[in-house]
């Protein structure tokens, strides 16, 4: 162990910390230089999907997932949700807003109805949104 | 305990309350940003329970290392750690519990796990602070146990502590989520960059008070592979940690989950420069 070249050895352990540090710290910068170089910018693409139906006390609320397939991040999402009657009119309307949606990631939300949305067929759409 | 008392001709039960009572000092200046940010509160109540107590869980070995270094009382063996860190969490808890009952966030119409929530994450910081009171506050500066005389991991540890304590106060704000979205991958970069620089520069360039000296036979540049890099790895894997207990990474795509972690650990990894020339 005592080498005689360098008086006070370092020991190994130490270095192989350092080089696991190094790995994870270049493997960061390599990904976000990918991402800066190859990154996908196309606009931030909000697909909503109905993820679950709940009665409550006094309201139905449909839990919906909020995905954003698009390359850029969007902020203060507006989305919508309408109850259609057989005639295709709209029988009630609900909103939500999700904070910070970032690239290809996926938020949950709400939407609040006071009618049993069992009945209606349920239309889904994104109003709009800021760019961060 | 016997060592440390009567040294200048009082009574070890006189030693120990003013150290209690210095240790609540430090609780209530480490917790007082996290005390007053709103998200915290909301954190306290909303925060996913397995996850908060995975937090608590890990909180009390670090503690116990954390007093192994720098505790209440000189602490000849890993017992009195242990004894001393279950202090500090009662002193953060307590310190927490006053001052949101204080606040009106705790009231009796609080349903008790929110309000055990919220003391449990408030007092992380809080427990912290009360165990280096001792060593930041106290009369005991000249015993204590110099940079250079602490070896490699625990080295690793004041890093662990002062990125956990900065970031904790920082992670639960929404700013950091609202900045890993503005900014461009290019300027997560230059963030990486800048908080290696800053870290190198903080504990050996700028020559500090406390600054840790360079041994004989190191290079700058050897340093910075064995201690600056795996620390701002530490920092980053701190602030990945404490994201994904307050669930701010939840559904979140890799590349804005690490833009996130470069945000936080910016001041992550200025906390970890900073523990080491402070502790």
């Amino acid at each position: 162990m005592a080498s005689k070249k360098t008086p006070p050895d370092i020991p190994l352990i130490e270095w192989i910390v350092g080089g696991i540090g190094l790995v994870l710290v270049t493997s960061m910068i390599a990904l976000l230089a990918y991402e800066e170089i190859a990154g996908d910018s196309s606009p931030p693409d909000v697909v909503l999907k109905i993820q679950s139906r709940h009665h409550l006390q006094q309201n139905q609320v449909i839990s919906v997932t909020v995905m954003n397939q698009g390359g850029e991040p969007a902020s203060t999402v507006k989305i919508q949700g309408e109850l259609l009657n057989e005639q295709g009119d709209v029988v009630e309307s609900a909103l939500s807003e999700i904070d910070y949606l970032p690239a290809r990631s996926e938020r949950e939300a709400g939407l609040i109805f006071t009618r049993p949305t069992e009945n209606f067929q349920v239309k889904l759409r994104a109003l709009g949104y800021e760019k961060p | 305990m016997p060592e440390s008392s009567s040294k200048d001709g009082r009574s070890p039960t006189r030693d120990y309350t003013i150290a209690l009572a210095r240790a609540f000092g430090g609780a209530v200046i480490f917790s007082l940003p996290i005390f007053m940010t709103m998200e915290m509160w909301e954190l306290g109540v909303s925060a996913n329970r397995l996850r908060l107590s995975l937090l608590l869980l890990l909180q009390i070995p670090l503690l116990i290392g954390l007093s192994h270094l720098c505790g209440f009382e000189r602490t000849p063996s890993w017992f009195d750690d242990v004894v001393d860190a279950f202090v500090a969490l009662a002193v953060g808890y307590v310190a927490a519990f006053v001052v949101l009952v204080m606040f009106g966030e705790i009231t009796s119409t609080l349903r008790w796990d929110a309000a055990v929530g919220k003391i449990a994450l408030q007092g992380v910081p809080g427990s912290i602070g009360a165990l280096l009171a001792q060593s930041e506050l106290g009369q005991h500066g000249g015993e204590r146990i110099k940079n250079s005389g602490k070896s490699h991991k625990w080295q690793f540890l004041i890093m662990l502590v002062g990125s956990l304590f900065l970031g904790l106060s920082i992670a639960p704000t929404e700013e950091v989520i609202m900045l890993s979205q503005q900014m461009s991958a290019f300027q997560g970069i230059v963030m990486i960059l800048v908080s290696l620089l800053i870290m190198h520069a903080f504990v050996y360039a700028v020559e500090f008070r406390g600054s840790a000296p360079v041994p004989e036979n190191a290079t700058l540049a050897g340093l910075f592979l064995r201690y600056t890099i795996p620390g701002y790895a530490v920092a980053t894997l701190v602030s990945f940690y404490l994201l994904w207990t307050f669930g701010r990474i939840d559904g979140t795509s890799i590349s804005s989950v690490i833009m996130a972690c470069v945000v936080l650990a910016f001041p992550a990894s200025i906390g970890a420069a900073a523990a080491r020339l402070i502790l």
